[in-house]
């Protein structure tokens, strides 16, 4: 009667959002009086699974397998519902990322589970099972009950503190057989953006919007984010004019983000924008507009005009550093 | 090639949510109901494919689960320009249950490639396309950027993280489309307004499936606390206010 | 006789050919959709008094309107001399209206002097065109054709006007050599002062270059004739039905379509049959693709332009450096229209290719386009660009729904929140909210 919760490795190594999935598995696990097996596919080594067990994972089903390599939702689906079972879990718990969302649901159908999708906290209650999630793009929460006996959640990144809590993470190794010509994905070519820090990913983010007036005035977003160590947005205007690249675009129809800061320049803070951005934890806004909508969103904001703020902000944050 | 498009309905972006009695629902009077906007973009993905002729797409159809309060919405996308529409009358309950019926709807017909937004603006699941594949067996293909037909083979872009693949699944499967799949929605034109009502709209009957899940209660969110202003002549402040009060750098 | 038979026969052929001409150009007007002008003849008649007959639209170019008058009346009364020359040529006579006795040489010496008017108009547009090089001459559809088309009338009216004066320059100098064909009818006042060139010359030189330049005129005006209908110069003619035919409405008002209100109707009345075929009736294409979605009254415009410019020159979209040139839609509607009739004549009415007037006049052309009007109200000879541009965009908004994005927007967030942007319905009356009204109803 496990909780499982499926940790995704990038070239073998974990993330944050891997560690917060791995608490709120032990924290759900907690609950429920029971164990936390962590699942990891692909070539991980022993001493990264290891740190799985820093979080709380008492065990580590290791599988690893060639054909693995290509993300198949079927396959991926077949390997999980399969350790799933064999470990008779009754929770799954998984990252709602792109590959949650490619497995998450089949799984669900799988194992006829029903799935709480973009969970934000631990479950409400455990009789009725009920998860808390955000509906209406943010502007509602709702309580959400699972009815059968498999329940899967997935959970919104960031929105659960990695807790360290040393637990024995034992690894079992597992050979699983994957007839290759079973694969119908193939893929043609892969491009990756290096060195980049991944948005989604990001802690913080600095986003800039049609107030910058040009792409060439981004150098300050560029060097704050710098500074900060974080992740460069955009709102969608911007985005549609070919000043940034379309994936830095945060919004309803963008990329939605809930990193702990969020720092928005010269964006008037259109619904659609707030959408992509409310999981903030802390909001900051710089506007020249005091009535723009943003600042009914934010925790902190400045009334001014970017060109002259950003440059000090820069200054002060090079103080903060040494 | 035959090619499906599943469009949910929901309320229009813009719509300030209210609760119904009991707080299960929302309030639904005076909201202006549109095509989910991720499903909008996959139905002019489609017809674009299918405005090419050297594609090969035959058909356009969209089937969408629920009552006849939701046609308005289907003629709209028949405006905009699909041949015809399934619709299967029923509640839309849950994830589950929907995805059920729309797969029975796909196991009577035979599709190539069903298009699925990747999640709905009303209950933001992204489940439905995922579930569909899994019921009928066939390979899915989630967060898809780009689809295009080359040499009468559909060619498609995955977003992964940080960077993007370039994907070919053999036909029949379920593409799960998100932002970039097309560049603006298409709005029906005059004789599309026109020419909707000739299109049939076909009711099914829901077959037998449970809901998995079910909402107890809605909420508002909590409301933030008012913003502290800084002083424009002072941005030194806020990266203290930061530092020290919020702790988040 | 020999000489009059062969005039007889070039006359009969020049007018032949023109004739010919004229009735292809009828056809392809004719090409287009039908549509009764019968109403307000009276002030039809007005208008073409006023804009066509009495040039008002020029007035607001001083200097062109000017030597235009030169040119227009000095054409008009150069050509009652023509008269003359029609009955001499046929007949054999000579200068037979020498029979008005002392009036000829005051009727000849006028005739010199509107001819003199019409080569000062010939050259000042030729400087203006190719010395000082105004502006609207030399926009980017003004090249090739068109530009030499403009300067081949000017040259040729200037070498017309000049023959009829060494006609007559010799004609007075054989006078004073008693030939008894050169009958003494007087002397003319301009022709009289350029005689000392050619008074040095033997009787039958002087003959020769009479002769040389009467025929070389005639001919000239019958080569020139059937130049016109192949030229912008065809205003002369089709401009006056032009205006008779044009539109007498306020120039912002737009044709209504007639199955749109029908189909508004049908959807406001909530009694609307769905899956039915019928009520469907063949409502024909919206707005304008191609010439033949246009009225023969369009078509008609685009033969009367005279590529002056005036109309781009006004335009505020082409002032501020966008693509749109009103005057090269029209030059594109008419270069459109005849490659359809020629095609029609040759393949039958059915002909149909895979181009269209869309292909000539891009979409961002027309998107350009404010509805301002202003070229229609500048036109001398009352053709109407903008007209043309709405139609044509009716077309793309309507059948292919390929408005620009922005307006795709627009017409998104009119139909989901009852305004142009998007903000809730809800949110209509809140810039009212801190307002003192007396009295304030919320009309829903």
């Amino acid at each position: 009667m496990s909780v499982l919760v499926y940790t995704e490795n990038w070239d073998g190594k974990f993330k944050k959002l891997t560690f917060e999935l791995v608490s709120y598995a032990s924290a759900v696990a907690e609950m429920l009086n029971t164990e936390v097996t962590a699942l990891s596919i692909g070539n991980v080594d022993e001493k990264e699974l290891k740190t799985l067990g820093q979080y709380g994972a008492e065990k580590i089903i290791n599988v690893t397998d060639e054909n693995l390599k290509i993300l198949d939702s079927q396959t991926y689906t077949n390997v999980i519902s399969d350790i799933a079972s064999n470990t008779g879990s009754e929770v799954i718990i998984i990252s709602n990322n792109n590959t949650g969302k490619a497995v998450a649901p089949r799984l669900s159908v799988r194992l006829k589970a029903g799935i709480g999708a973009g969970v934000t906290r631990l479950p409400l209650s455990l009789n009725p099972f009920t998860v808390y999630k955000k509906t209406y793009s943010g502007n509602a929460f709702a309580h959400v009950v699972i009815k059968s006996d498999i329940k899967i959640i997935t959970l919104a990144q960031n929105s659960f503190d990695p807790v360290e809590k040393p637990a024995s993470a034992t690894i079992e190794n597992i050979q699983v057989n994957i007839d290759r010509s079973l694969i119908k994905t193939n893929i043609k070519d892969t491009q990756k953006q290096t060195g980049r820090i991944v948005l989604t990913d990001a802690d913080i983010v600095v986003s800039g919007g049609r107030g910058m007036k040009s792409p060439d005035n981004w150098g300050p977003i560029e060097e704050l984010a710098e500074l900060l160590g974080a992740a460069t947005a955009c709102s969608r205007p911007v985005a549609d004019e070919g000043w940034r690249p379309i994936g830095e675009h945060t919004g309803q129809t963008g990329k939605i983000i809930a990193p702990n800061l969020y720092i928005a320049v010269g964006i008037s803070g259109a619904i659609q924008h707030l959408a992509g951005i409310s999981g903030s934890k802390c909001i900051v806004a710089i506007n020249t507009d005091k009535d723009a909508p943003i600042f009914e969103a934010a925790d902190f904001g400045i009334v001014g005009d970017a060109f002259k703020v950003l440059p000090k902000l820069i200054e002060a944050v090079k103080v903060m550093k040494s | 090639m035959k090619i499906l498009v599943c469009i949910s309905n929901v309320p229009d972006t813009t719509t300030k949510i209210r609760f119904a009695e009991g707080n299960k629902t929302i309030d639904t009077t005076g909201i202006q109901w549109v095509i989910n906007p991720w499903d909008e973009l996959s139905l002019t993905r489609t017809l674009e494919l299918k405005d090419d002729p050297s594609g090969g797409v035959k058909s356009v159809t969209v089937a969408h689960v629920g009552t006849a309060d939701s046609e308005p919405t289907i003629r709209k996308a028949l405006a905009i320009g699909a041949d015809d529409a399934v619709r299967v009358n029923a509640d839309s309950s849950d994830a589950f249950f929907v995805a059920a019926q729309l797969a029975e709807v796909i196991r009577k017909e035979q599709y190539d490639i069903i298009m699925c937004g990747i999640e709905s603006s009303d209950f933001n699941g992204s489940l439905v396309g995922g579930m569909i594949s899994e019921f009928l067996g066939i390979p899915s293909l989630s967060a898809v950027s780009a689809l295009n037909i080359e040499n009468g083979q559909p060619v498609m872009v995955r977003e992964i993280d940080g960077g993007k693949e370039v994907v070919t699944i053999p036909v029949p499967f379920v593409a799960i489309v998100q932002k970039g799949i097309a560049k603006e929605p298409r709005i029906a034109s005059m004789r599309g307004i026109m020419m909707a009502r000739t299109k049939p709209i076909r009711v099914f009957d829901p077959v037998a499936a449970e809901s998995l899940t079910e909402i107890k209660i809605l909420e508002k969110p909590a409301t933030r606390a008012a913003c502290k202003f800084v002083d424009a002549e002072n941005p030194a402040q806020l990266i203290d206010l930061l530092q020290n009060e919020a702790k988040i750098i | 006789m020999i000489p009059n038979l062969i005039f007889i026969l070039v006359l009969l052929t020049a007018v032949g050919l023109f004739y010919f001409k004229v009735r292809t150009i009828s056809h392809e007007i004719k090409l287009g959709k039908p549509v009764e002008i019968k109403d307000n003849k009276v002030r039809r008649w007005k208008l073409m008094t006023k804009v066509a007959i009495g040039q008002s639209k020029m007035i607001t170019r001083p200097v062109p309107a000017i030597m235009h008058i030169f040119v227009y009346v000095g054409f008009i009364v150069v050509n009652i001399e023509m008269l003359e020359i029609l009955i001499d040529g046929i007949s054999g006579t000579h200068r037979v209206f020498s029979f008005t006795g002392d009036l000829y040489p005051v009727l000849i010496s006028s005739f010199e002097i509107f001819g003199v008017a019409v080569m000062l108009g010939c050259i000042v547009f030729l400087s203006r065109r190719n010395i000082i090089r105004i502006k609207r001459f030399w926009s980017s559809e003004m090249k090739l054709w068109p530009r030499s088309d403009a300067n081949i009338i000017l040259v040729t009216e200037l070498f017309l006007m000049s023959a009829i004066l060494i006609m007559n320059a010799t004609d007075g100098i054989l006078q004073g050599r008693y030939n008894s064909h050169y009958v003494a009818v007087g002397s003319f006042v301009i022709s009289g002062l350029i005689q000392p060139i050619f008074s040095g010359l033997s009787d039958g030189t002087l003959v020769s270059l009479e002769r040389f330049c009467w025929w070389f005129h005639i001919v000239g005006v019958l080569a020139f004739l059937n130049y016109i209908p192949y030229s912008k110069h065809f205003h002369v003619f089709l401009s006056f039905p032009n205006v008779y035919y044009s539109k007498l409405d306020p120039q912002g008002k737009m044709a209504h379509m007639p199955s749109i209100t029908k189909e508004i109707k049908i959807m406001l009345s909530g009694n609307v049959e769905y899956n039915s075929a019928g009520g469907n009736e063949d409502i024909g294409q919206f707005g304008a693709r191609d010439c033949r979605d246009f009225t023969w009254k369009v078509l008609m415009d685009a033969y009367a332009c005279t590529e002056c410019g005036r109309c781009t020159s006004s335009c505020p979209a082409n002032l501020t450096g966008k693509k749109l040139s009103p005057r090269k839609v029209v030059m594109d509607m008419r270069d459109r229209l005849e490659y359809i009739g020629k095609n029609v004549r040759k393949h039958g009415i059915g002909f149909t290719d895979d181009k269209s007037l869309l292909d000539l006049v891009t979409a961002e052309e027309l998107w350009a386009c404010t509805t301002c009007n202003a070229c229609a109200i500048e036109c001398p000879v009352n053709i109407d660009p903008a007209a043309m541009i709405i139609e044509m965009r009716r077309y793309l908004v309507m059948e292919k729904a390929a408005a620009p994005a922005e307006l795709n927007a627009i017409f998104s967030n009119i139909e989901n929140n009852g305004a142009p942007w998007q903000y809730s319905n809800e949110d209509r009356l809140v810039w009212a909210n801190n307002l003192e009204f007396k009295n304030k109803q919320v009309i829903n």
